[in-house]
């Protein structure tokens, strides 16, 4: 018994302990915000890493998901429920959950491995050292840009996803349902409202934040040679996503909620 | 000049530095001496700031370099340079980046100068035309004269290596040895040499420090150093076992 309070008062010191650190570094960046000298020539370049070079995945996700919506739902309609309909399921379902979650998600780990394993071999052969010892701070250097490019590019990352999710779900809804692209539109104009575009605009921007500073603080934080590489990419991609799904939680409460 | 005084240092309940009192004169060369894992590299760390003490200061020409806040260390830093001991070079970038990259952020200076500036370091370390390369194209003898040209660039007053000649076969050892002492006499430096290589010891320093259970055990002229007769240095200077001596 006392083994298993042991183990929660270890597990729950080491959750906040880290909590801590990560703030200090939240803030580190919020503070190297101010050295715009030094990272926006650096911020171009990471957005086409994390940005352009994350496209083509975030379109394959987007059309696969786009058709499952609409396939998975076309057995729901029949003479009660009307079949213009799918052009509603389609449009909320993709737009104000999909599209964002999903894309973080596999981004959690493309983007946050890829960084955490880059930041992390530049701790472990003392590259973050040397730069400070030549007279940078290697927060504004490193972790500034890819902070700034993870929370513009998700946003423009997720507007795509959407937008390819609804064309690949209103192509499936022509061909296999017994619907026309009139009423698919019909359907999906219907009850659009600005929620549809402001929940995933939020959820991006917060997603691609949130991945690019956990991936950097598990760089940043890693030791001991290759293995230690190695576990930080592993954690930088786990706690990122489940930072994703809290955070999804949390601004859909927000939003929608009716206070 | 660079004091050392009573520093502590423990990372996780491992007491890495117990109390070091040193003393660096200017101008000259130190060997700082020990065995693997007794802490050299966390000393070197220490005078340029890297990691703060737990307690005690290290004075560079009267002030307190731990105590300092982010913009001052800066400007310290500006007088230090640090040789890591895996060179440290940074992949990302190309050797003339590399070596130039506080040009670029530090000084007004224009292009030309800079890769003006940057040959000349280069041929400083003894390599020539290899300024578009990127460090992984590099063997690791001349990543770390690399790594020696990136850290004169900016004319630094004092220069730490980390142990510059680990890693490396005799020859290239030596080479980088020679180096160090050239670049000494050259530049008209504060050199600071962690190593554990006694034969480099011999070659390059002015003055030993030897490191042992997280204190200083000797500080003196190599001489004084072959001289000693404090069994446990011998033991080191000759690379002899202590377990051995215990049991014979
Ligand atoms: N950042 C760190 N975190 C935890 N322990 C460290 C760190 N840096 C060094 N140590 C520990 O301090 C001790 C001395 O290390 P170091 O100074 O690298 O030895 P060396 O004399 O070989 O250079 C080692 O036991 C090492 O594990
Ligand atoms: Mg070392």
């Amino acid at each position: 018994m006392t083994l298993v309070f042991r183990f929660l008062g270890q597990r729950f010191y080491h959750f906040f302990y880290h909590l801590g650190c990560f703030g200090d570094l939240l803030w580190k960046t919020a503070k190297s915000l101010g050295d715009f000298k030094i990272y926006s020539a650096l911020v171009g370049e990471q957005m086409l890493r994390i940005g352009v070079q994350s496209l083509p995945i975030t379109i394959y996700i987007a059309a696969f998901a786009g058709m499952v919506t609409t396939i998975q739902s076309s057995e729901n309609f029949d003479q009660f429920v009307p079949a213009y309909l799918i052009g509603f399921v389609v449009e909320k379902g993709i737009l104000r959950e999909l599209s964002a979650v999903l894309t973080g998600l596999v981004l959690a780990g493309r983007v946050g491995a890829s960084i955490a394993a880059e930041l992390g071999t530049m701790r472990v052969t003392e590259q973050i050292d040397a730069l400070e010892t030549l007279a940078f701070n290697p927060v504004s250097y490193l972790i500034v840009p890819r902070v700034i490019a993870g929370t513009l590019m998700f946003p423009v990352l997720t507007i795509f996803a959407g937008f390819i999710g609804v064309t690949t779900g209103w192509l499936s809804a022509i061909s296999i349902m017994n619907v026309t692209t009139v009423e698919f539109f019909k359907g999906a104009r219907e009850f659009a409202d600005n929620k549809d575009f402001i929940l995933p605009m939020a959820k991006s921007f917060l997603f691609g934040a949130a991945i690019t500073l956990i991936a950097c603080y598990h760089g940043f934080n890693s030791k001991g040679g290759a293995e230690g590489v190695g576990n930080a990419a592993t954690k930088a991609a786990v706690t990122s996503c489940l930072m994703i799904l809290f955070l999804d939680f949390l601004i859909a409460a927000l939003i929608l909620f009716k206070y | 000049m660079i004091e050392i005084k009573q520093l502590f240092k423990r990372f996780e309940g491992n007491e890495v530095l117990r109390g070091v009192d040193l003393t660096i004169g200017k101008g000259h060369t130190t060997a700082i001496i020990g065995s693997s894992g007794s802490g050299k590299s966390v000393l070197l760390k220490h005078i340029i700031g890297l990691l703060k003490p737990e307690a005690g200061c290290v004075f560079l020409d009267g002030v307190c370099v731990t105590d300092l806040n982010y913009e001052q260390l800066k400007d310290v830093r500006k007088k230090m340079a640090m040789v890591f001991q895996g060179a440290a070079l940074f992949d990302s970038m190309t050797i003339a980046e590399n070596v130039g990259i506080g040009l670029y952020s530090h000084t007004r200076m224009s292009r030309e100068q800079i890769a003006r500036r940057v040959t000349e370091c280069l041929d400083w370390v003894g390599l020539h035309k290899i300024e578009k390369l990127s460090p992984a194209e590099l063997s690791g003898g001349m990543q770390k004269r690399v790594a020696i040209a990136r850290a004169i660039a900016m004319e630094p007053e004092i220069l730490l290596y980390d142990e510059p000649t680990t890693g490396l076969d005799p020859i290239r050892a030596n080479s980088i040895n020679d180096l160090i002492v050239h670049l000494q006499n050259k530049l008209d430096v504060t050199s600071i040499v962690v190593t554990h290589d006694m034969n480099s010891v011999e070659r390059i320093a002015d003055f030993v420090a030897f490191l042992h259970n997280g204190r200083i055990r000797f500080e003196g002229t190599v001489q004084e150093l072959r001289e000693s007769e404090d069994v446990i240095l011998r033991n080191f200077v000759e690379g002899v076992d202590e377990v051995e001596t215990l049991a014979a």
